[in-house]
């Protein structure tokens, strides 16, 4: 029957001749035969490449309203959809990487010569179409990284002198990357380049049909010694273990480190950091962000680089015919051109591990006898890149030697000595430095000159200062403009070394106000300026103003904080505490607590002024605010997180082993602390500080933990800073309510507990479902969906917080009730995500069972054979 | 003997290869499977729309118009004055929508010449089935015209 079949088809497609070919098809076999098995590599993940690039073809739509969206789809909705896109992208990395080893394999085995041109020729075209599919293919998810590698690509060609504009136009598809450039690159991704490759690629294959393979000139005594290998099946069966290694490979890749999607491409978005292209174009993008701007001729630096890459290509496709002597040149040149691409790539990344794995290949050649003789000489690099300054020499300077004015931001605008000083020949005195600024700075037909924008109130300002009227009233210990400046080498604010740049300010200030700057630097604010670099949070001057510096009055404090923090100043002032305040103020003007407390007052401590915002945060010192501000603390921090408050304890609770591991942990703690004789405030915050370092919260995780940690406001009673003046650290107790209130005594401390349980429920419900969604996301589920929910839980958090400056909180219950519809949104949605965890490692688990058992079935059959 | 030893092995070798080739396929193809069938995408039910005002032009020059029931299009006819009847615009015979010829106050499909009723049933032509029928309110709308409601019957 099965061969009646054979017959049939036989007669009809000569399937006889084919297998005639194949059976007496031979490789040659000698050291270097591995090498012969990289082609065969590189053609298994194009293959992959087509099949996935297909499947993905069914959802992807290809515009810039819909790409990234259905690229989402595809990654959360569809089922496998994750692994096909992974397996697509690692498939084509790991294409490009093969096919760069196959080309440097095939150069150093010098078997591009007579009669194998052709072979070569195609073959480096079709590396080029491959880097071409990385290059489109890039862009097509439509996110952040995406859109701007592309920019960046597409306008290198702009400086290609002549027909740069033309090819920028052509390759976007208008004058800037849009979806015009999107509808484009999908063309040429998945029909314009795969046409152009098939037909190539069939060449390439056919000519190594035609033309055997190609023995090197260092192993051909070798070859004759010994007797070739059958195509079929022995070549073809190692092959096929090959490809299999890598079927299994790439699988365990894509399942475990599911490609990221990344944000979707925001076309006035500024972009992100260490922003650069596919690894194998690093080389070249590092090559030329090293020249430097300006042009020569009329034909700009960068475009020298680009000409010469594009003469490198001519050169490599060449290489055949230049080559036609069998010249022992090319070894020393490939290796130079490799180390040139690799050290180049090494710098792009900031890493070895290019290098390392260039090593790591080496280092198999080398096992495979490659170096039998020497390789010639390593070309040296030459690196010239110097520019001196030339600084004005200074009639002044020559003998007030110690002066430089060459950085200073008046030079840089092309003012000399003169132009401060006049015919002044000595140093102002202090008291009058402002007015000797002021001479220029508050000129407003000068100043315009140099930028029509520019303040010229500065002087006028400072004079209402604190500092001002104190230099009037003469003294002169005061800042003036030099002390924050400072002089002949002053800078722009905006640059990052001026004294006065946000992040400096500070330090600035410092050098009198140590006391508060200590505070300051341990502040909400200071981190955020210090450790993030965010400009827009708040230093000395924010506050306090710069020129006309003074300190804020009370009664103004909920207007300066309510810059930034709107909604809780105007809450505030809302509130029955602004307007009994605001009353005891006025009171105390003059008087004293007997006054109206007649029989004594009910407060732990007298005030005498109410100071706003500043009566429970504090001025320099303001710490992130934390739970323990409310003063009615539950036992343990570990219950924000682990345990719920009344209903809602069930719904936040842990798998039975977890649960009980936890138990375990905070019974020892307990017990340790029980040890130390810690009791209330002191055991709370020496809890925190063992929470933060327990195995579980630490392992790999610990930013994690600190960031959770802040965002539910987890912190100690107390904080500490260090005192600049004395260099001692002193340790404050955060204020709360339990600072003036009794605990016994009190509606608006039983408000706050009230408060404290609300916000508790809620952090517990939201801490569990974003445990969760670390965990399925450090698997590589795609959790982008669920986070939208557990957004929308923690800005209602942020928003039941918020509400404590009604001090009453009529909408606390509501808004709780949101965050935890929320909330529990998140959570269902985030078990589902980690159940697809679960469900993708056992399926890799059984994939690559089934591929060990085709694996050993494999090379029992080879060794039979 | 030595030789029945060694197709022995060769067959199960063959088989072992053979086999497990065969579960490699399929553990590719079902991945692939799954992926090719589209996932279920759950759409917001509707029961209720408003399909605009008792003297739309449309209405009253054609005598019908088709409106957005969510996902599915309906039919809506004016049989008379004030009596207004909706039903699935989807034909049973083959999925086309269908039109109203006022001419011959007939619901009509003009791919295959299926025939409805005024009452949607099923009167000539291939068609298997009458067409869905959908519950029509006329409310009052202020001192306006009144506004057609349809919903699910």
């Amino acid at each position: 029957m099965m061969n009646g079949v054979t017959e049939w088809l036989d007669d009809r497609l000569g399937i006889s001749v084919i297998r005639d070919i194949a059976s007496h098809k031979t490789v040659p076999a000698h050291r270097f035969t591995i090498l012969y098995y990289l082609g065969g590599m590189t053609l298994f993940f194009f293959l992959v490449q087509v099949c996935t690039g297909v499947l993905l073809m069914l959802y992807y739509r290809p515009s810039a309203e819909e790409a990234f969206e259905s690229v989402e789809f595809i990654m959360t909705t569809v089922p496998f959809g994750w692994l096909i896109r992974s397996v697509h992208s690692w498939s084509a990395n790991l294409m490009v990487f093969f096919a760069f080893m196959h080309l440097v394999t095939v150069f150093f085995m010098k078997a591009y010569r007579a009669p194998r041109e052709l072979t070569w020729v195609s073959g480096v075209l079709v590396l080029l179409l491959v880097m071409g599919f990385g290059f489109s293919g890039y862009l097509l998810p439509w996110n952040q990284l995406a859109f701007f590698a592309t920019k960046v690509g597409t306008d290198i060609a702009g400086v290609v002198p002549g027909v740069g504009p033309w090819m920028v136009r052509f390759l976007r598809g208008g004058d800037r990357v849009s979806g015009a450039t999107l509808s484009r690159f999908y063309g040429w991704h998945v029909a314009i380049l795969p046409a152009i490759t098939c037909v190539l690629l069939g060449m390439h294959l056919a000519m190594v049909q035609l033309k055997g393979m190609s023995v090197p000139p260092m192993a051909e005594a070798e070859a004759k010694t010994r007797t070739p290998m059958k195509f079929f099946p022995h070549f073809a069966l190692r092959d096929l273990t090959g490809w299999v290694i890598a079927l299994g490979c790439v699988a365990a890749i894509a399942a475990l480190f599911p490609w990221e999607l990344g944000d979707k491409a925001d076309l006035f978005a500024p972009a992100y950091e260490n922003i650069r292209p596919e690894w194998y174009f690093v080389f070249m993008f590092q090559t030329l962000k090293l020249v430097p701007g300006g042009s020569i001729f009329g034909i700009e630096y960068e475009a020298i680089p680009i000409v010469l890459f594009g003469l490198g290509a001519a050169l490599l496709i060449a290489v055949p015919f230049l080559d036609r002597k069998n010249s022992k040149l090319f070894t020393p040149i490939g290796v130079a051109v490799l180390l040139f691409i690799t050290g180049m790539t090494c710098w792009g990344y900031g890493t070895i591990l290019p290098l390392l794995v260039m090593a790591f290949a080496t280092s198999v050649l080398v096992l495979l006898g490659w170096f039998t003789r020497p390789s010639g000489k390593v070309l040296p690099m030459i690196v010239i890149a110097l520019l001196a300054m030339h600084a004005r020499a200074e009639e002044c300077t020559n003998c007030h030697k110690d002066v430089s004015i060459a950085k200073d931001v008046h030079a840089s605008v092309g003012l000399s000595c003169h132009d401060c000083h006049g015919d002044l020949h000595r140093k102002p005195a202090r008291s009058e430095i402002p007015d000797f600024c002021g001479k220029c700075h508050s000129d407003a037909a000068y100043m315009k000159r140099f930028n029509p924008a520019t303040r010229i109130d500065q002087v006028t300002e400072y004079w209402t200062s604190r500092h001002g009227q104190l230099l009037k009233q003469g003294d002169t210990k005061v800042a003036v403009c030099i002390d924050c400046h400072s002089f002949h080498d002053i800078r722009r604010i905006s640059q990052q070394d001026s004294p006065v740049y946000k992040t400096h300010v500070a330090e600035t200030c410092s050098r009198c106000h140590s006391d508060e700057y200590g505070r300051w630097k341990v502040s909400v604010h200071a981190k955020a300026v210090l450790e993030k670099g965010d400009v827009a949070a708040p230093t000395c001057n924010d506050c306090h103003g710069n020129h006309g510096a003074t300190p804020p009055g009370v009664e103004a404090i909920s207007f300066v904080c309510g810059r930034c923090h709107a909604r809780e100043a105007e809450l505030f002032r809302k509130s029955p505490k602004h307007a009994a305040w605001t009353k005891h103020n006025e009171m105390m003007n003059g008087m004293s607590c007997e006054t109206c407390h007649a029989g004594g007052v009910r407060a732990k401590v007298t005030i005498k002024q109410f100071s706003e915002c500043l009566t429970c945060h504090e001025n320099h010192g303001v710490v992130r605010p934390t739970i323990a501000l409310l003063g009615t603390l539950p036992d343990t921090p570990c219950a924000f997180c682990h345990e719920g408050v009344g209903p809602l304890a069930l719904r936040v609770a842990e798998m039975p082993a977890k649960a009980e591991h936890f138990r375990q942990v905070r019974g020892q703690l307990l017990q340790l602390a029980e040890k130390q004789h810690l009791q209330g405030n002191d055991r709370f915050d020496w809890l925190v500080d063992q929470a933060l370092h327990l195995p579980f919260h630490h392992a790999g995780a610990e930013k994690e933990f600190l960031r959770l940690f802040d965002k539910f406001r987890i912190g100690k009673t107390r904080y500490t800073y260090r005192d600049v003046a004395t260099g001692k650290e002193v340790s404050v107790p955060v204020r709360s309510c339990a600072t003036c209130h009794e605990e016994s005594d009190s509606a608006g401390l039983a408000n706050a507990r009230a408060y404290l349980d609300a916000t508790r429920g809620l952090t517990s419900m939201v801490g569990r479902a974003d445990r969760i969604l670390l965990a399925a996301h450090r698997g590589g589920v795609e959790v982008r969906k669920v986070r939208v929910e557990l957004d929308g839980a923690i800005d209602s958090q942020i928003e039941l917080e918020t509400l404590v400056h009604t001090f009453g909180a009529p909408d606390v219950a509501a808004k709780q009730k949101e965050g935890l519809q929320h909330a529990e949104a998140a959570l269902i949605a985030g078990q589902s995500s980690l159940d697809e965890l679960a469900y993708r490692r056992k399926g890799l688990l059984v994939a690559l069972g089934i591929i060990a058992l085709v694996l050993a079935a494999l090379v029992m059959k080879i060794r039979t054979l | 003997m030595e030789a029945t030893t060694t197709v022995n092995r060769r067959t199960i070798l063959n088989w072992f290869l053979g086999t497990s080739i065969g579960a490699l396929l399929v553990s590719v193809i079902y991945p692939v499977m799954r992926y090719m069938t589209p996932p279920k995408i759950t759409e917001a039910a509707t029961n209720q729309i408003e399909a605009g005002e008792v003297n739309d032009p449309q209405l009253l020059e054609r005598g019908y118009k088709i409106v957005r029931f969510g996902a599915e299009p309906v039919i809506l006819v004016k049989a008379a004055d004030n009596d207004f009847r909706a039903f699935s615009a989807t034909c049973t015979h083959l999925d086309c929508i269908v039109g109203f010829q006022k001419e011959q106050t007939r619901i009509y499909c003009n791919c295959h010449g299926g025939c409805y009723d005024l009452q949607g049933r099923n009167v000539s032509g291939p068609p298997p089935r009458p067409l869905t029928p959908y519950k029509v309110n006329v409310v009052a709308k202020g001192s306006g015209p009144g506004l057609i409601v349809v919903s699910k019957a």
